[in-house]
């Protein structure tokens, strides 16, 4: 199904749809025409039913003139003969009418039959008719009255059957109800009443029974005049809602009805004063029936005639709204079958355009692609597709798309050209690159055995180093030892440092002893000074005395001039002294302060020769820490010989490798020829394209 | 004679022994208000006060300084109305006396109007010493300054 849907062309589409379409419109079509026909039937139905009720009004009214002739004291065989005439005619015509739509209204035989009303049917009222003609003049009036009494009934029950057969009793418009109301059912009655009457008044003559006329009076009154009235009169008022106002019927029946109603009210109000009033004359009442008869006869006829003319008129109006809706189906269709063929049209145009172009690029003419496009949208090229305002239309779209991809398609050739000599004089350039890098390859197999050389160069001189590093492993041993020698003797240094620093501190006590001693010894030589000079103002003294005792004084003199003199030898001697006292302090002072300055010094020393010690100790430390390490240098020099044997092995793999890259090298060189031919070769599938020369 | 030799500087000075009292070491001296740079202060003399001159200051123009042989030299200083007071001399060096006879003495030759006191040379062992005569050591309105008030208040 997908498939086949697949393979229809784009109209193929469009009509099958618009087919979908078609069919339920189509469907809907008939039933919307099949119900207007059942209206117009309908209306039809009612308008035979109507034209076969006026035939048998016709009949009735014949057939009760016919019973009066009859009745009548001095008879007419003129007029007789003619109503007799005029009833076979009318009966004749009764007949056509019911030959031709009587099984229509269904009051032909079958039905009637079928319907138990087989009395109804009109060859038994044309049996009736026949045997009254023949007997008519021979019977008793009483007779003849009840043998057209009996007529009249069938007439009666016939429009009744004609009035439910040809649909009038369901009529849809109020107006044409209304008079069917009249037509079918109360005019009838009342026609009927009024016949009654005036056969008892004939047949009854002066001596008739006056208390049967009461009631025929007050139905005919109080019922009949009512309804028909009335029924006239919204007949009237609603005939302008449905199918629009009947000029006819508005102009004939009201005066028709006036008459009517005035000529029943008359010999209503006749009918009653001969009722109540036995002094009141029967015959004076006959003129005034017989007239009321005559106007409700004519008003039967019209009420019919403006009946037709309705139903005429419903009929004209349903089928001008069938005509209208028929035709505006048909425009429809027409208007859709158009739009589907412009649609069609306005696709598959343009497609085949497309198809063309899109063929002259497969075949590589991009010229001619361009124009067939520029010759088929107009406006549309490809130079200018880019400065409009994109079009809602989806086939202007693809032209736009399509002149897009063709300048895309120019361009990305020119750039495969212009990328196909790029790569051509790249692959030259690789091809040169190669060579290069073959002799490179050759060189770096020269390096390689270069290296190869030096490693096992390397590989002697590791194990050369390796034995210098056991001959300094057991010079640090030695070492080792001669540095624990060494702790020994800076321990006794240590020691000996410290006695010297406790005898510098007792040299310093004994110094500062002699000091106090010093300063004793100048305390006394100041005594001694100060003693010194007491003695010299006494002798001073002594000598001024002496001089002032003249010559008794003199030895007193001398002995106070020698007394002076020790004074002045005790002071000399005081002052030397003194000046001695000086020196040794300021020696002692200078010798105290050597002492603390040796002291510091030797404290100093003492502290240098402990981080001496300390020294030495992590020198010890390292020194033997120094036989392991040079076992590990020892170690890492065999590894290296090792090493450099792996690396000699590595060298000689990777000769091996520099003659496969060279191998490789020849392989690539011969890739870069094919793929320098790749690239003429798509040069000349490039140039298969015809290309604008734009520059 | 005996003459008390002090020193002023470098310059040897000799004073009459006949003339001094006693010569006392350098004490304490109780404070003169108001008085000239060279009266160096008053002297308890044995229940007395005595005013001390500073000769150092007097002859040189500075202060005496406090040696051991700084002493006060106590002398009766003799007043012009034949009295005589007693009164204190400070000097250096008073450590020695030289016994000499007055014809000892050489005049100067150079009169000293501003210093009367200033009497005739001695040559001692190659050393000259100035002799002072005493009387002339103070000027008459000091002397009437000295001695007088110390009168009136007496």
């Amino acid at each position: 199904m997908k498939n086949f849907f697949r393979k229809l062309s784009l109209s193929q589409k469009l009509l099958l749809s618009s087919l979908a379409f078609v069919l339920p419109i189509a469907v809907l079509l008939v039933f919307v025409v099949s119900g207007f026909q059942h209206n117009i039937n309908f209306a039809q139905k009612e308008i035979y039913g109507s034209i076969l009720i006026r035939r048998l009004a016709e009949l009735s009214e014949l057939t009760a003139r016919h019973q009066r002739l009859l009745a009548a004291p001095n008879r007419e065989p003129g007029r007789l003969a003619a109503t007799e005439k005029a009833l076979d005619a009318a009966l004749e015509a009764l007949a056509a009418e019911v030959e031709r739509s009587g099984a229509l209204v269904q009051v032909d035989a079958a039905s009637l039959k079928l319907a138990e009303l087989e009395f109804l049917s009109p060859a038994a009222l044309v049996e009736d008719w026949r045997n009254l003609k023949s007997q008519g003049a021979a019977m008793e009036p009483m007779e003849s009255a009840l043998a057209h009494t009996a007529m009249l009934d069938t007439l009666q029950g016939l429009i009744k059957r004609i009035g439910e057969g040809s649909n009038m009793v369901l009529d849809p418009s109020l107006d044409s109800s209304y008079l069917i109301d009249v037509a079918v059912a109360a005019l009838p009655a009342a026609q009927g009443r009024l016949c009654e009457v005036l056969q008892l008044l004939q047949t009854g003559g002066s001596s008739v029974d006056r208390s049967r006329l009461l009631p025929f009076a007050v139905i005919l009154r109080d019922i009949d005049r009512g309804t028909i009235k009335d029924s006239l009169a919204a007949a009237l008022r609603e005939n302008k809602n449905f199918f629009g106002v009947s000029p006819s019927l508005q102009e004939n029946l009201p005066p028709l009805a006036a008459q009517y109603e005035s000529a029943l009210r008359i010999s209503t109000n006749a009918l009653f004063s001969l009722a109540q009033n036995s002094a009141a004359d029967p015959a004076a009442f006959m003129p005034l029936g017989k007239t009321t008869s005559a106007a409700g006869a004519r008003l039967w006829q019209a009420t019919l005639a403006e009946l037709e003319v309705l139903l005429q008129k419903r009929i004209a109006a349903f089928r001008r709204q069938l005509l209208a809706a028929l035709s505006l189906c048909l425009l429809a269709l027409v208007i859709s079958g158009a739009c589907v063929l412009f649609i069609s049209r306005g696709i598959t145009k343009p497609l085949s355009h497309v198809i063309a172009a899109a063929g002259d690029i497969a075949a590589g003419n991009l010229c001619r692609a361009r124009s067939g496009l520029c010759a088929a949208g107009d406006g549309l090229c490809a130079g200018d597709a880019g400065g409009q305002p994109s079009s809602r239309n989806e086939i202007d779209q693809l032209f736009q798309a399509i002149a897009a991809m063709i300048e895309k398609l120019e361009s990305l050739l020119s750039q495969v050209q212009k990328s196909g000599l790029q790569v051509n004089v790249s692959s030259t350039e690789i091809a040169a690159s190669v060579r290069d890098l073959q002799a490179t390859v050759a060189e770096q197999a020269a390096a390689t055995s270069q290296v190869n050389a030096t490693s096992r160069g390397m590989s002697h001189t590791a194990s050369d180093l390796d034995e210098t590093m056991g001959m300094v492993t057991s010079i640090a041993r030695d070492a080792a030892d001669l540095a624990s020698g060494g702790m020994e003797n800076i321990a006794q240094i240590t020691s000996s440092m410290q006695c010297l620093v406790e005898a510098a501190g007792q040299i310093g006590a004994t110094l500062a002893a002699i000091r106090s001693s010093t300063q004793t010894i100048t305390q006394v030589i100041s005594t001694i000074t100060a003693i010194a000079n007491r003695t010299n103002l006494l002798s001073l003294n002594a000598a001024i005395e002496a001089e002032k005792a003249g010559q008794y004084g003199a030895g007193f003199s001398v002995v106070a001039r020698e007394i002076r003199r020790l004074a002045d030898q005790t002071a000399m001697a005081a002052l030397d002294i003194d000046a001695m006292i000086s020196t040794m302090e300021s020696s002692v002072q200078q010798g105290v302060a050597d002492v603390e300055t040796y002291i510091d010094r030797a404290r100093t020393g003492s502290q240098k020769i402990t981080q001496i010690s300390r020294d030495v100790t992590t020198i010890l430390g390292y020194t033997r820490d120094l036989g392991p390490q040079c076992a590990q240098v020892s170690r890492g020099m065999q590894t290296l010989a090792q090493s450099s044997s792996q690396i000699m092995l590595a060298m000689e793999q990777l000769s091996q490798t520099a003659v496969h890259s060279r191998d490789s090298i020849i392989e690539f060189m011969k890739v870069a020829d094919q793929l320098n031919d790749a690239v003429q070769g798509m040069q000349a599938e490039v140039a298969r394209f015809c290309l604008e020369t734009r520059e | 004679m005996l003459l008390v030799v002090f020193h002023a500087g470098e310059e040897r000075f000799g004073l009459d022994a006949g003339q001094i009292i006693e010569i006392v070491p350098l004490v304490r001296l109780g404070p003169v208000q108001h008085a000239p740079a060279w009266v160096a202060g008053l002297f308890n003399y044995r229940g007395s006060v005595a005013p001390v001159i500073d000769v150092i200051m007097m002859l040189k123009g500075e202060p005496a300084r406090n040696l051991l042989s700084t002493r006060i030299l106590l002398v009766n200083y003799p007043g012009r109305r034949g009295e005589s007071h007693v009164l204190g001399l400070l000097a250096e060096r008073v450590l020695e006396t030289i016994a000499c006879s007055p014809d000892d003495f050489q005049t100067s030759g150079i009169a000293t109007p501003d210093a009367p006191y200033l009497g005739g040379v001695l040559v001692d062992g190659g050393r000259m010493l100035r002799r002072i005569t005493l009387a002339e050591l103070l000027p008459p309105e000091v002397q009437e300054l000295l001695f007088n008030s110390r009168g009136r208040a007496g």
